[in-house]
């Protein structure tokens, strides 16, 4: 069958039948939307928390809250942003945070922050993945509503109008929270480059 | 040097950490939407069975109605009980024993 012959999902339709509690309706919408959640999730994952556990969570909340939703905003963003909110209710539960030590690097990644801390000039492509690695753990060092703000304005590169639609934050809490973890993240290094030398 | 500076070792990190593209799989797991679907309608019934709805207030009216035509039936009982040697007296074990 040619792709023009698949219909477009008819979320409108399905919306309907799951508010009159039809249970195929609701594994549809679980069905179209879980890309959608399960990428947010997975770029927000808490530690020792199983993505498919948090990805039932947030649709079990999207059922529950469904006749809260009115319409004002397209239903992924709406589900997007409960998506964001269980991620970070769960970084707020982990109250400990994972200190951040040279001796839990791996060799790559070492390297890659020796280089990166050492020299000006860009990473190699063959170290994006350990670069991937230690940002991941030097976001890991923020508090979780910075660690979002960061995560989502410098690695997915969303724009303060996005992240206030993502999250349901103001613009100008959102730069306090980027300025806040920025200053965190610098004081960060100045300590690794201390540590380093000694 | 600030974290805004190109220089500064995080704007060139994390420029390495959006190279690495999340190639996971994205499909819903087997299973899954079915077990969300269930879940989801699993904790708000409507509507109970008649039976559920009704089974422990009728236990309860029971019960009520019970104790009510005890007390009201007080007076009656207690005079038409027979006393205690009338008991004794017709009761053939009771006069063999106390023999």
């Amino acid at each position: 069958m040619p792709d023009d012959d698949v219909l477009p999902f008819d979320l409108a339709g399905c919306l309907e039948r799951v508010r009159q509690r039809d249970q195929a309706a609701a594994r549809e919408l679980v069905d179209h939307l879980y890309p959608l959640v399960i990428r947010i999730v997975r770029s927000h994952l808490p530690r020792r928390v199983a993505e498919e556990d948090l990805a039932q969570e947030v649709f079990l909340k999207m059922f529950t809250r469904l006749e809260q939703y009115q319409g004002a905003v397209p239903f992924p963003h709406w589900v997007s942003r409960i998506a964001v909110t269980t991620c970070i209710d769960h970084l707020r539960a982990q109250k400990r945070r994972p200190e951040f030590r040279w001796a839990d690097l791996s060799e790559n990644e070492a390297e890659v922050l020796d280089a990166v801390m050492t020299n000006e000039n860009d990473v190699a492509a063959n170290d994006a993945m350990a670069a991937h690695e230690l940002v991941h753990k030097l976001l890991a060092q923020l508090k979780p509503d910075d660690q979002l703000v960061i995560r989502l304005l410098d690695l997915e590169q969303k724009t303060i109008a996005e992240i206030a639609q993502i999250t349901g934050w103001n613009g100008s809490l959102i730069k306090v929270r980027a300025f806040r973890a920025r200053r965190k993240l610098q004081k960060l290094f100045q300590e690794l480059r201390k540590k380093e030398r000694s | 040097m600030n974290t805004s500076d190109p220089r500064h070792p995080w704007p060139r990190l994390v420029a390495a950490a959006r190279q690495v593209r999340d190639e996971r799989d994205t499909a819903v797991p087997y299973g899954f939407a079915t077990r969300v679907g269930a879940l989801a309608f699993s904790g708000e019934r409507i509507v109970g069975s008649l039976v559920e709805r009704f089974a422990l207030r009728a236990v309860g009216v029971a019960s009520l109605l019970a104790v009510l035509s005890v007390v009201a039936n007080y007076s009656f009982i207690k005079h038409s009980a027979p006393a205690n040697e009338e008991v004794l007296a017709e009761d053939p074990v009771a006069a063999l024993l106390s023999e």
